[in-house]
């Protein structure tokens, strides 16, 4: 009883760092609860193999990783049979705090964390992961070279060429945007001109 | 063409510096109300582990030792004792019989 009790704790403590990896890491909230108690089962089933010679932090992070690339699997498998149904503008709307006068730009900046959010879903997987851990959660790069068991160059490569992967896709993105609010424009003036 | 460049960096070092903010920010979930407590009640049994020590090996061993000095014992009042081949079974068992002393020993010190 006490152990359930201790682990209810355990699981209270990182609970908000293993839903916002989770989230980040397969871009997606459905099942997350779901990938969520998946990686607090798998972590009281291999408490009894902790030694304590990493933090329980570290640990938790692994196993994170692992449920993680399981759901990766999945979703391929899954798109492989089925057309997306993604649902990248839903809500964003919501995300708008106060419309008022500065709404243009909360908004320029909702669509801008939105093409992150597109971007990252871009990367590879060990990419994407070696990003949330060191942006999001903070993480050295001795920590995420332990959590996914590489060395500590190898994360940096991946840090730098997730971080250049991602900075281009954004400007290609910006440029795209850019490009198809001009021809808006001059297709608007056009109309005014006909008018 | 100078001013051009800098106004190109300034604009990447602005982009990567949205992009680290963009990264650094936690997504916003929402967890269900009594997560912890829903993942705790779901825990599957674990079987209580047995704490009293077994001493099967020692055991074993103290059998073994007791078995060579019986026949350490029955070879000392052998009357082939003196022959080649009496002599160094007598050395072989004698040397066994020590080396189970010896791990004995070391066995219950490891115990302190």
């Amino acid at each position: 009883m006490s152990t359930d009790l201790s682990f209810e704790q355990i699981v209270r403590d990182h609970q908000t760092m293993v839903f916002s990896t989770l989230v980040r890491l397969t871009g997606s909230r459905e099942h997350v609860d779901d990938l969520a108690q998946e990686v607090f089962l798998r972590l009281y089933r291999a408490l009894p193999g902790f030694r304590g010679e990493a933090l329980l932090s570290t640990y938790l992070y692994r196993i994170t990783v692992n449920v993680a690339q399981n759901e990766w699997k999945r979703q391929r498998r899954d798109v492989r049979s089925t057309v997306s149904i993604s649902d990248e503008v839903s809500g964003w709307e919501d995300r708008l705090e106060h419309p008022g006068p500065n709404a243009e730009e909360q908004m320029e900046e909702c669509e801008f964390k939105q093409g992150v959010e597109e971007q990252l879903q871009q990367l590879s997987q060990v990419e994407r992961t070696v990003l949330v851990l060191y942006h999001q959660e903070e993480r050295t790069y001795e920590q995420i070279a332990e959590v996914l068991g590489m060395p500590i160059g190898t994360v940096r490569t991946h840090l730098h060429r997730g971080r250049k992967k991602m900075r281009d896709g954004l400007m290609a993105r910006q440029a795209t945007v850019e490009q198809a609010t001009a021809t808006q424009a001059a297709e608007r003036r056009a109309v005014w001109a006909t008018r | 063409m100078g001013d051009e460049m800098t106004a190109e960096e300034r604009a990447l070092a602005e982009l990567d510096a949205r992009l680290v903010r963009a990264l650094e920010a936690r997504p916003a979930v929402e967890i269900p109300a009594g997560f912890a407590a829903r993942v705790a009640g779901q825990l599957p049994e674990r079987r209580s582990v047995s704490l009293t020590p077994t001493y099967y090996g020692r055991n074993v061993m103290v059998a073994c030792m007791v078995v060579l000095g019986v026949a350490l014992l029955g070879l000392a009042l052998d009357r082939t004792g003196g022959t080649t081949l009496g002599v160094a079974l007598e050395w072989f068992v004698c040397a066994q019989f020590v080396a189970l002393a010896m791990w004995l020993g070391v066995w219950r010190r490891g115990l302190r």
